[in-house]
């Protein structure tokens, strides 16, 4: 035990007492708090405020999910094809006693149940190779309700290779839901047959009201074709692989064939642009994928990433971008060797920025990158990539494939 | 109640969370911001906004995460914002006049040592002229001494905290120490 450390506690305990309690002071501040009270003009007022913050907070929340999932194009597209199966069976309350014994030619069986006070109806379902997606209404919802992760079973019960999922209300009407399920490999079968679990939960209680549904529908078949194009920026080459379309969807197959100075996994970041100008947004960052096997570069060094767009929305080229590639490592950028940091910010000093970054502990959200001083104009993403590509860790390309789409 | 229970309902929103928080965490977090401030009841204000602030953010807090680490460091880092607030500063003549006398040997020892400073404090006088002394440093140098003697981060975590390279820390913590080395020499030339 060195000295130091004992007399610094020995000043500790002799000038802070044991028997110190904060807690009295704090319970009564929090309660203060709770309490505030106001005078009933400057409440009303204060409601006011309040309920228009909310509506324009609802607002803008409505029109990112609207843009979310009902603004999906390849989902419209289907839809409007006639490819989504209705289901929206008479509402019948019960349980489901066996989700998975339905008859053959019923889309779902017992489709409408009840349970923690709410009556869920499955609207309708949709299946392709990418991605299934389903319309839950409820009866009963309330604000603070949420659904949680959707579980999709196969016929014998076993858990689906479910992947990625995410849900979103209605913009129109908060009680109906879209579930979307993106599987981590495509689906195979003529038929999806199988169960559909979806459970609600709130702040008190995390799984309140559960919900089986079984689950009948087709699975639209991929179209796979080649392209076989090449791109180079920054001297690095990325290869165009393989294209994979369903109705509703399409997965696109990179390589690096150079890889770049550091030797590991990197990954392209993609913009994918329609005909008309517009622009839809990939499933998430782009996912590693070893293609070690692949169609032609026999290159490790792949990743794979999926757009809502397939080929029912009948579009003739794509033009896709890739103006980031990265390099994916297991240490977070705090973790990096302090002298690559150092190296970094030097490089970003002569741009006149000044960003570092933060280990994410503190529960305020102060963590991550910290930018003290930028370029006007200039937002905190660019500086980030900015900072990744000073590290080295980062290209800017941008590497571009236009794509003719078979029709 | 564990740790782990006691954030999940503060999560929730129940206040029994925070109690066990504040009745398992305060004392330490008292006499660490005491350390920096030199002030108990800024100390104590100092600890009972870092408390609030758990209470208003606990929704975004990652239960997994070990509690107590990062809350000592927000204290550091408040009580540090608190004492260049608060200028608690003294001038190096109130030192002089403040310090009770060391002996011609002791104060040799403090100049001559090439090691750390810890290795010279034996009883609770040198605690005091210590005390003094780290008055006269600045917050900023009095946290690193707090954090590598009171609350024993290795280097690596304090170069986290400080978002700066080990040898930054290297540098800043001997800083400090020669600073103390300075001051406690300067006892000696003021007699």
């Amino acid at each position: 035990m060195n000295k130091l450390h004992s007399a610094l506690h020995a000043i500790a305990r002799r000038d802070i007492p044991e028997t110190t309690d904060l807690w009295p002071l704090i319970a009564a501040r929090i309660e203060r708090k709770d309490t505030l009270s106001m005078n009933p003009k400057l409440k009303l007022a204060w409601t006011f405020v309040l309920v228009l913050l909310g509506l324009i907070l609802a607002t803008t929340a409505a029109y990112a999910l609207y843009r979310f999932i009902f603004n999906d194009p390849g989902l419209q597209a289907v839809g409007d094809a006639g490819l989504v199966t209705g289901v929206n069976a008479t509402a019948q309350p019960t349980l489901l006693p066996d989700p998975l014994s339905f008859t053959q030619g019923q889309r779902a069986a017992l489709a409408t149940q009840i349970d923690g006070g709410l009556t869920a109806t499955l609207v309708s379902a949709y299946a392709d190779a990418h991605r299934l997606s389903f319309v839950v209404h409820f009866d009963g919802w309330k604000p603070d309700y949420a659904i949680g992760i959707p579980f999709l079973y196969d016929a014998n019960g076993v858990d689906y290779n479910a992947g990625r999922t995410n849900a979103a209300a209605s913009d129109s009407d908060p009680n109906t839901w879209t579930i979307n399920i993106l599987p981590f490999s495509e689906l195979q079968m003529e038929r999806f047959t199988g169960k559909l679990h979806v459970y609600v939960e709130n702040a008190d209680n995390p799984r309140f009201a559960e919900f089986d549904f079984a689950v009948d529908v087709p699975v639209g078949k991929t179209i796979t074709f080649q392209p076989m194009q090449s791109g180079t920026a920054d001297g690095i080459e990325i290869r165009l692989e393989k294209v994979e379309m369903s109705p509703s969807h399409t997965r696109i197959y990179t390589c690096v064939v150079q890889t770049p100075t550091l030797s590991g996994k990197w990954i392209p970041f993609w913009n994918i642009a329609l005909p008309d100008g517009s622009g839809v947004s990939p499933d998430e960052e782009a996912e590693y994928k070893d293609l070690a096997a692949g169609p032609s570069s026999g290159t490790a060094n792949c990743a794979t990433t999926g757009f809502p767009i397939g080929y029912e929305s009948h579009i003739k080229t794509l033009r896709l971008t890739a103006d980031h590639l990265r390099f994916l490592f297991d240490k977070a950028i705090w973790e990096l060797p302090p002298a690559d940091l150092q190296a970094a910010q030097q490089k970003l000093a002569a741009q006149g920025i000044q960003a570092s970054y933060v280990e994410p502990a503190d529960p305020s959200g102060d963590s991550g990158l910290r930018v003290t001083k930028k370029p006007a104009g200039m937002d905190d993403e660019a500086v980030q990539w900015l900072f990744m590509e000073a590290l080295g860790i980062e290209y800017p390309g941008p590497w571009s494939f236009t794509v003719d789409l078979p029709q | 109640m564990d740790e782990q229970q006691a954030i999940q309902a503060l999560k929730h929103g129940k206040i029994d969370g925070l109690a066990f928080l504040v009745s398992t965490y305060q004392l330490k977090a008292i006499r660490v911001a005491y350390l920096v401030t030199h002030d108990p009841q800024l100390a104590q204000d100092v600890v009972q906004d870092a408390f609030l602030q758990v209470h208003r953010s606990a929704g975004s807090f990652d239960a997994r995460r070990p509690f107590e680490p990062w809350f000592m460091r927000s204290v550091v880092r408040a009580a540090v914002k608190a004492a260049h607030k608060a200028d608690r500063q003294l001038p190096l003549s109130s030192l002089q006049s403040q310090a009770p006398g060391a002996d011609d040997d002791q104060a040799e020892r403090w100049l001559v040592a090439q090691g750390s400073v810890e290795a010279q404090v034996e009883s609770a006088e040198e605690e005091q002229r210590i005390w003094q002394a780290l008055r006269q440093l600045s917050p900023r140098q009095r946290a690193v001494i707090v954090q590598r003697y009171f609350l024993e981060m290795n280097e690596k975590e304090m170069a986290l905290e400080l978002q700066a390279a080990p040898g930054t820390v290297k540098w800043l913590l001997n800083a400090a120490r020669r600073r103390l080395r300075s001051l406690l020499g300067s006892e000696r030339s003021a007699r």
